[in-house]
């Protein structure tokens, strides 16, 4: 429990630094919304006034702490850009990015452990050289090189979908879900790279411990000795990062929205700092920043519940 | 074994699932959407259009700022009259009008019949408060939003379809201005979902997504041919993917590089830009206060060279701040004003004082692709006559407050459009007063001249007047008048009638199918 506790707390403190951080940064930068929302037609009578209708006229502290109310009551604010609420923006947004995000780790999950498993059965094979190779190559294309090759490849010459026309999820779901699934390839190929040779490295490493020598001399198959023993220590690791790349999935999906010309998370964030509206800009960096430290601490979970010679309790009493 | 099999069993029974679950709903969905769209648009010609730059600003039609934003909701609204693609003024909301013999009252006839996409009839009311709402008359609106409107002394109704507007001095431009959107009386959501009297009516706005509209089939003129038009929001660096994927079947403000790449399979329509490009100096430091270094810097740039360097050769050289398409009161003549010279430019440096040369530092917006490829070829033929130019890249919002609005900066690269279709609108910015005038020009002729051509009687004077005005600020070297740029738009081979219009618009009214 005191874990937990604790936890959480480090959640909150970290939450509150976030914000502060991305507060103070808009603080910093020169341009502001008012003179975004004026464009070439500013006045400082007009600026003053728009000022004060935003409350942007308060002192640099009092707005935070008026915004950091609004936030934990569940009121994100107005976006100065679109004029509607930001909780509507985000329900209309978070759900393109979190398929796309959800696609790509399922991509990762379902095709990298099996692949792993397969290939840590037939190491030094002729297949373990080339996928290694290829892995190499697959872990050193940044995923939106990946896709710029994609849309090309697949898009323009081979007609496999039609780069640019994203289809929301709300007209039609299965061709929404067919679009997303390109880029989704793009965020996880290198990622299913990392997985792959993690888990077979991993486990060729537990395959020689003596525990596999003692159960194999006893007579068990390979097979069973694998699914029964050597999975389990070996999974430990790789869930670990599996946990880990679900932020580093969801950071991908920022850049490759653009490449896809996905209307997601991504593409809001990127238009909004540049519009200054901050409003925006603090609740895609707050939820960004609850996801990781909430997938940090699934890690953490997760790996007690595999390896239960880790108490969670223990290391919080020490 | 039997664990291992579970596994494997497992993984799949969940990617199993997964595929159910997921092909399930989008048989659902489809199945609706599809049905919506068949009894909705029968037989409704459908287009969807790119946007490099989302609408991300205010949908009301009198606080909208940006010029994306007008171009496409010039299809939803309409004011008392409205441009047509040759820079007349032509009736709209008001089917006539009369201007009093002392030109300081204007009576509007309201077009019979002529209904809101809420489907209301536009009344003598809906005018008042339309126009009362730009000038500022309104408790809650008390800041004029259109500053010409400033000078509206009163609008009152004459009777139900009468509508009088009295101005407190002539002025031979003031109906350009009552090209201000006629919207209903007391509608509350403007912003987010405006309602005009336009042949097109707003559907939704989905940010960085799309924009829809569709045809407003109880609009008072001819009905469009385009049904359904998609604005679909992509990137600079996605238009060319986007029209060869077929994924939209126009788009506007080409490069003539992208223009290029798609010329094999879409129709290429070309235009100007209606602006006036320029390298914008701040004459108000040193050393360009000296009217000799500005004009040595006029002759140190090519315009040819920036042309064939940046825009493939196309775009219309300009030597003053107004650009061709305001025919009346374009003086042609002061192109090339300033031959290429650079030796000559070198010398006029040496008599002014800068023997070396200096520094000069060029404030230029990022986000524009043009603005950062001129700034580059001005910077190597400012450094070919010894005056030592750099390039600061900013973004837009950092540009807009330190530049247009702070005014602190050496020299930049922008054009300049006249949105109201009013030469006053390209040459106001040069007076000293104006609050803009990033160049800090300050001529007291050119300030006589303007007001001049404000309070003229006749169009003559008036045109006799903006002409001096612009001859000023080519002799006086105020800025380096580069040109018109070409603005390019591909559009699906199977459809024609785009047209240019002198301010920044897409017309989707004339967009039909080519004659079999």
């Amino acid at each position: 429990m005191r874990y937990f506790l604790k936890k959480f707390i480090s959640l909150i403190i970290t939450l509150l630094l976030v914000s502060f951080l991305a507060f103070l940064t808009f603080q910093i930068i020169p341009g502001d919304p008012v003179t975004k929302l004026l464009g070439t037609e500013y006045t400082e009578e007009m600026a003053a006034a728009l000022r004060a209708q935003l409350g942007l006229d308060a002192p640099f502290l009092l707005r935070y702490v008026r915004w950091l109310g609004g936030f934990v009551t569940g009121n994100f604010g107005t976006s100065y850009s679109y004029n509607v609420p930001v909780t509507s923006l985000l329900a209309d947004k978070l759900p393109v990015t979190g398929l796309l995000s959800a696609l790509s780790f399922l991509l990762v999950v379902c095709i990298s452990i099996p692949l792993g498993i397969w290939l840590s059965a037939h190491e030094d094979s002729l297949a373990d050289r080339f996928f290694s190779m290829l892995n190499q190559i697959a872990m050193s294309i940044p995923p939106f090189f990946l896709g710029i090759m994609m849309t090309l490849v697949l898009g323009l010459v081979l007609h496999l979908f039609t780069p640019g026309n994203y289809i929301s999820y709300t007209k039609d779901f299965g061709a929404c879900l067919s679009y997303l699934l390109f880029p989704a390839i793009a965020i996880a190929i290198p990622k299913i790279a990392m997985t792959v040779k993690l888990l077979k490295s991993s486990i060729c490493v537990e395959y020689r411990r003596d525990y596999v020598r003692t159960a194999l001399s006893r007579g068990s198959t390979r097979r069973r000795v694998l699914y029964t023993h050597v999975l389990r220590n070996a999974m430990i690791p790789v869930v670990t990062f599996l946990a880990l790349t679900i932020p580093e999935i969801v950071a991908g999906s920022i850049i490759i929205e653009q490449v896809f010309t996905v209307p997601g998370l991504g593409r809001l964030l990127v238009s909004s700092i540049l519009n200054r509206d901050f409003p925006v800009v603090c609740a895609i960096v707050m939820l960004i920043a609850a996801l990781v430290i909430l997938m940090n601490f699934l890690a953490d979970i997760l790996y007690r519940i595999i390896d239960p010679r880790i108490r969670i309790d223990q290391e919080a009493s020490k | 074994m039997k664990k291992g099999r579970r596994f494997t069993a497992l993984l799949m029974l969940i990617s199993a699932v997964l595929t159910v679950a997921l092909s399930g709903c989008s048989g659902d969905r489809a199945g609706t959407a599809s049905e919506d769209d068949i009894s909705d648009t029968p037989a409704g010609l459908a287009i969807n259009v790119g946007l490099a730059k989302d609408l991300d600003d205010s949908l009301d039609p009198h606080k909208m700022v940006s010029a994306g934003t007008k171009e496409v909701l010039f299809n939803v609204f309409e004011g008392l009259v409205k441009p047509d693609s040759d820079g007349n003024l032509i009736p709209a909301v008001a089917e006539s009008y009369k201007v009093s013999d002392d030109r300081m009252s204007y009576t509007f006839t309201i077009r019979e019949g002529i209904k809101f996409h809420n489907g209301d009839e536009v009344t003598a009311d809906d005018v008042i408060y339309s126009i009362k709402r730009c000038a500022g008359m309104l408790e809650e609106e008390p800041e004029a939003l259109v500053t010409a409107f400033s000078a509206i002394t009163d609008v009152y109704a004459e009777d139900e379809r009468t509508v009088v507007i009295s101005i407190e001095s002539p002025d031979l431009e003031f109906i350009s201005y009552l090209t201000a959107a006629i919207i209903p009386e007391g509608y509350t959501n403007q912003t987010t979902s405006p309602i005009g009297t336009g042949p097109y009516q707003f559907v939704s706005r989905s940010a960085q997504e799309n924009i829809v509209l569709k045809r407003f089939d109880e609009y008072w003129g001819e009905l469009p041919e385009l049904t359904d038009v998609t604005f679909k929001i992509i990137t600079q660096d996605t238009i060319v993917t986007s029209l060869r994927s077929g994924a939209i079947d126009m788009c506007g403000h080409l490069t003539p590089a992208q223009a290029a790449e798609v010329s094999g399979q879409y129709d290429i329509v070309k235009g100007g830009m209606n602006s006036v490009y320029g390298v914008y100096l701040n004459n108000s430091i040193e050393p360009l206060n000296n009217v000799e270094v500005r004009r040595a810097l006029c002759h140190a740039i090519s315009v040819e060279g920036i042309m064939d360097l940046v825009f493939d050769g196309e775009g219309t050289p300009l030597g003053s701040s107004m650009y061709p398409a305001f025919g009346k009161y374009f003086c042609e003549e002061l192109t090339g004003y300033y031959a290429y010279d650079p030796d000559k430019a070198i010398q006029m440096l040496a008599e002014a004082g800068y023997p070396d040369g200096f520094d000069l530092e060029l404030t230029i917006a990022s986000n524009i692709t043009q603005y950062v490829e001129t700034s580059q070829v001005v910077a190597e033929q400012l450094k070919a006559v010894g005056v030592n130019a750099t390039i600061t890249l900013v973004d837009w919002e950092t540009w807009l407050s330190q530049v247009y609005i702070g005014r602190d900066y050496e020299a930049t690269i922008v054009d300049f459009d006249a949105s109201t279709m009013t030469a006053r609108a390209l040459l106001e910015r040069f007076t000293s007063g104006y609050p803009k005038n990033i160049s800090y020009f300050a001529d007291e002729e050119y300030d006589e001249s303007y007001a001049a051509a404000i309070s003229a009687a006749t169009d003559e004077e008036q045109i006799a007047a903006y002409k001096r005005c612009q001859e000023i600020l080519t002799e006086q070297a105020a800025n380096i008048y580069l040109m018109d740029m070409a603005d390019m738009v591909a559009i699906r081979s199977d459809l024609e009638g785009y047209e240019f219009y002198p301010i920044f618009v897409v017309d989707l009214s004339k967009i039909h199918v080519k004659a079999e």
